[in-house]
């Protein structure tokens, strides 16, 4: 099949009538984001689909709608010119006609889907769901047209990949030999079986054989659906399993990240509860925060105290020296004056006890005279006792004061309290004060500790997002079931495993039996009819063998030339780059046929288990050019192979490699691409010139309203025929 | 198809043919072949070819191979 041109008229942002002119080889149509290219694959698609028999309105040109005056009509149109097996065409198309003034005033009419196709000279008509049935289904369609790159994982769907190498290989030619051949043994076993038993000389034997034959296939059927059932087990499990690995590492990241949210939850909340234990209540701060300061007001005021002492003891000193200085020359000119003063004794002469005995003898012992009490005499023995007295009592406080440097002694008493401060007095103050500190120093430790710890949960919180958004879509219980799940279906699918092997190994040994028990029957001894018909059957026997052989050996060989071209072509799509093996891994499904799946391994055979986007990519497109390429060899039909925006995950030098594999290749390919697209909105011509494709540009037309759908018009241009 | 199915070895011992007969044997020649065992394998691709219907075949080829084997 050949597109040799689409046309599209008034679909969306195409404009009027917009005709692309498909090489045999590669086409490209260029544009930036919003410049129509996945348009013109949805109008394609729109197009092919059979089952999409209906107008719609919203497909409408939105700008040939504005307009559309009342009563005035137009159409949209899609078409397609093919070559398959003759010219043909297919167009759908319907009429709209506006109504009224409003944006949706419109009626729809003449929706038709109409095929043609060129017989002899003739242009017949045929419905165009049978044309495009017929030359280019739904299930072509699945694996030639690719929107995005996620689309092309079609590829590993079992079912699909089967049908898609029976219809590019010999396999299903044979299947209809393999099954009229068995059908043949059967039919000439019950043959040379009926001729056994109607043959007096072995019948007995061969019903006894015929009998246990009859056992043996009976409990082969049984041990046969025993395998398909716990096959179909075990393979519903492994794709259960293989849906929930793609999750099971998010969801072993996720539980991971849960865990460590749990931790540090738990973390903050003990942390939490620590800081509001810290106790800042205004008890404490009135009746300690003046403390803070105690010690360095202690320290200076200690050293003022002893300052202040210092200086006393100093002035006091000079003073002390001053006033002995006076009492000295006091006292000498006391001492002189009483030596020198005329009938005056000292005050100690007479001695005290002399004094109190004149006293009581009422007599002066030093002049002789009698001195009665009351007498001036007696009066002054009585003074002069006093004064005596006075001179030796001890010094009166009082005197004592006034004869002090300093009427008072704050400063000594000063000094004391802060030397008596300084001990255990001043220790229990800054232990309340240094308290304080503590507390506060805590506080703001554990304020630190609480924003770390919030802050490492909020980027956790971010990653246990970023696990769920990369997740297909996997909700994060689903994620949470999924890791559960997975365990539970693993051990399922062991088990299944395990029921299927034992199932088989039945199996097999019943089989073996049969086979014996055939080989006996065929071995009894036979004359006449009985020996043909045991040749017959031998005969029909190995036909169906070397039939079922030639089919399996015919896939065997289709895949591994598959393999081959495929593993050419990733070599070529990832220059410079690891790209693995792709490996066509042969099995049977539960029906007992055989089935094939894509997988990318490492050179030594293990399997890649998570490949990166480009290279599934690139392996799904290696497999695709393959069979493109052994098709065209074989001159089986080729199909067109159709790509929206195909390397998206491509790096730069991949892009290139890419462009360059399929501009090479012998295939209609359609991609539709931004690659190309300078970032000043120019075309990389210089690269585009090493192309030998066809090149359109496809280009909003300039002066569109940013707002306003009705402006979009996409001009195409061709930049290289 | 029909070299793939002749080429068996079981086929092959029980026709008592050798490859080199069957090298670029069409299905034609096999049919007129005077092998029963090719004459079968040819008969049998050239009437399912034609759509000829299962019991068509097997009464086609057993009556041939009870008569000649």
């Amino acid at each position: 099949m050949l597109i040799t041109s689409v046309t599209i008229r008034n679909f969306l942002c195409y404009y009027g009538e917009n005709t692309f002119l498909l090489a045999d080889g590669l086409t490209l149509l260029i544009g930036d984001n919003g410049d129509g290219k996945t348009t013109f694959f949805d109008a394609l698609k729109w197009l092919l689909n059979t089952q999409n028999t209906r107008a719609r309105l919203d497909l409408f040109s939105a700008m040939r709608k504005k307009e559309l005056a009342i009563g005035e009509s137009d159409v949209l149109s899609v078409s397609m010119a093919f070559e398959h097996n003759g010219e043909k065409s297919v167009e759908k198309s319907f009429k709209i006609t506006r109504t009224g003034k409003g944006p949706d005033d419109f009626s729809v009419s003449e929706f038709s889907y109409i095929g043609k196709e060129t017989v002899g000279t003739d242009r017949i008509k045929r419905p165009g769901d049978e044309l495009i049935n017929r030359c280019y289904d739904a299930f072509m369609q699945k694996f030639s047209m690719f929107q995005g790159e996620s689309q092309l994982d079609v590829l590993n769907d079992e079912t699909s990949f089967k049908r898609l190498i029976e219809e590019f290989s010999n396999l299903k030619d044979f299947e209809t030999f393999v099954s009229y051949t068995e059908d043949f043994s059967k039919k000439s076993f019950r043959a040379l079986k009926q001729e056994r038993e109607n043959d007096s000389k072995t019948a007995a034997e061969a019903k006894r054989i015929g009998g246990e034959i009859k056992n043996a296939e009976d409990k082969a059927a049984q041990f046969r659906s025993d395998v398909k059932r716990y096959s179909d087990s075990a393979q519903q499990y492994k794709k259960r399993l293989d849906s929930l690995e793609k999750n099971q590492e998010s969801s072993e990241k996720l539980r991971d990240v849960n865990s460590r949210i749990d931790n540090l939850r738990k973390k903050l909340s003990m942390h939490k509860d620590l800081r509001y234990s810290v106790n800042l209540n205004t008890s404490l701060l009135d009746k300690m925060w003046i403390l803070c300061a105690f010690p360095d007001i202690l320290s200076d005021f200690q050293k003022k105290c002893a300052d202040y002492d210092q200086q006393e003891r100093l002035v006091e000193k000079e003073w002390i020296k001053k006033k002995t200085a006076e009492r000295v020359k006091k006292e000498t000119l006391a001492e002189i004056k009483a030596i020198t003063h005329h009938g005056e004794l000292r005050w100690d002469i007479p001695d005290r006890q002399t004094m109190e005995q004149m006293i009581e003898a009422k007599r002066c012992w030093v002049c002789g005279h009698p001195a009665p009490v009351g007498s001036d005499e007696y009066n002054y023995m009585v003074q002069r006792l006093e004064e005596y007295k006075k001179k030796i009592s001890p010094i009166e406080p009082e005197s004592q004061k006034e004869e002090s440097c300093f009427e008072n002694s704050f400063v000594p008493e000063l000094h004391t309290m802060s030397i008596r401060m300084d001990g255990l007095e001043a220790q229990a103050v800054s232990r309340k004060s240094s308290d304080i500190t503590e507390r506060l120093e805590l506080e703001v430790k554990l304020d630190g500790i609480i924003v770390d710890l919030e802050k490492q949960i909020e980027e956790l919180d971010a990653e246990r997002s970023r696990i769920v958004t990369q997740s297909n879509g996997q909700s994060e219980d689903t994620l949470e079931k999924n890791f559960n799940d997975y365990m539970g279906f693993n051990k399922l699918y062991k088990q299944a495993l395990d029921n299927l092997h034992d199932a088989e190994d039945d199996l097999k040994r019943e089989t073996d039996k049969l086979a014996d028990l055939k080989k006996q029957l065929a071995e009894l001894p036979g004359t006449g009819m009985v020996e043909v018909y045991n040749r017959v059957n031998q005969c029909f026997e190995k036909i169906f063998n070397a039939f079922k052989g030639a089919k399996e050996a015919n896939l065997t060989q289709f895949l591994a030339d598959l393999e081959t071209v495929a593993n050419a072509y990733l070599d070529k799509l990832n220059l410079e780059d690891f790209h693995g093996v792709v490996h066509l891994r042969q099995s049977v499904n539960s029906n007992g046929e055989v089935v094939a799946a894509i997988e990318l391994r490492s050179e030594d055979g293990s399997i890649v288990h998570h490949p990166s986007g480009s290279q599934e990519t690139t392996m799904y497109m290696s497999v695709l050019f393959a069979i493109s390429e052994l098709t065209t060899k074989e001159r089986k039909e080729n199909y067109p192979l159709f790509f929206d925006a195909p390397t998206s995950t491509f790096d730069s030098t991949k892009i290139e490699s890419f462009y360059n594999v399929v501009d090479s290749l012998d295939k209609q390919c359609i991609i539709t691409t931004k690659d190309f697209v300078l970032p000043n909105g120019d075309l990389n011509e210089k690269a585009l010139d090493k192309l030998t494709c066809r090149v359109y540009r496809l280009k909003k037309d300039a002066g569109f309203a940013r707002g306003a759908l009705e402006t979009i018009k996409t001009t195409v241009t061709v930049r290289k025929n | 198809m029909l070299q793939a199915v002749l080429a068996d070895p079981s086929l092959q011992r029980f026709g008592e043919y050798e490859l080199s007969e069957i090298k670029d044997m069409t299905v034609d020649e096999a049919v007129v072949s005077n092998n029963h065992t090719i004459h079968a394998v040819g008969v049998i691709i050239e009437r399912i070819n034609e759509n000829a219907s299962m019991r068509e075949v097997y009464n086609e080829v057993s009556e041939y191979l009870k008569n000649n084997i």
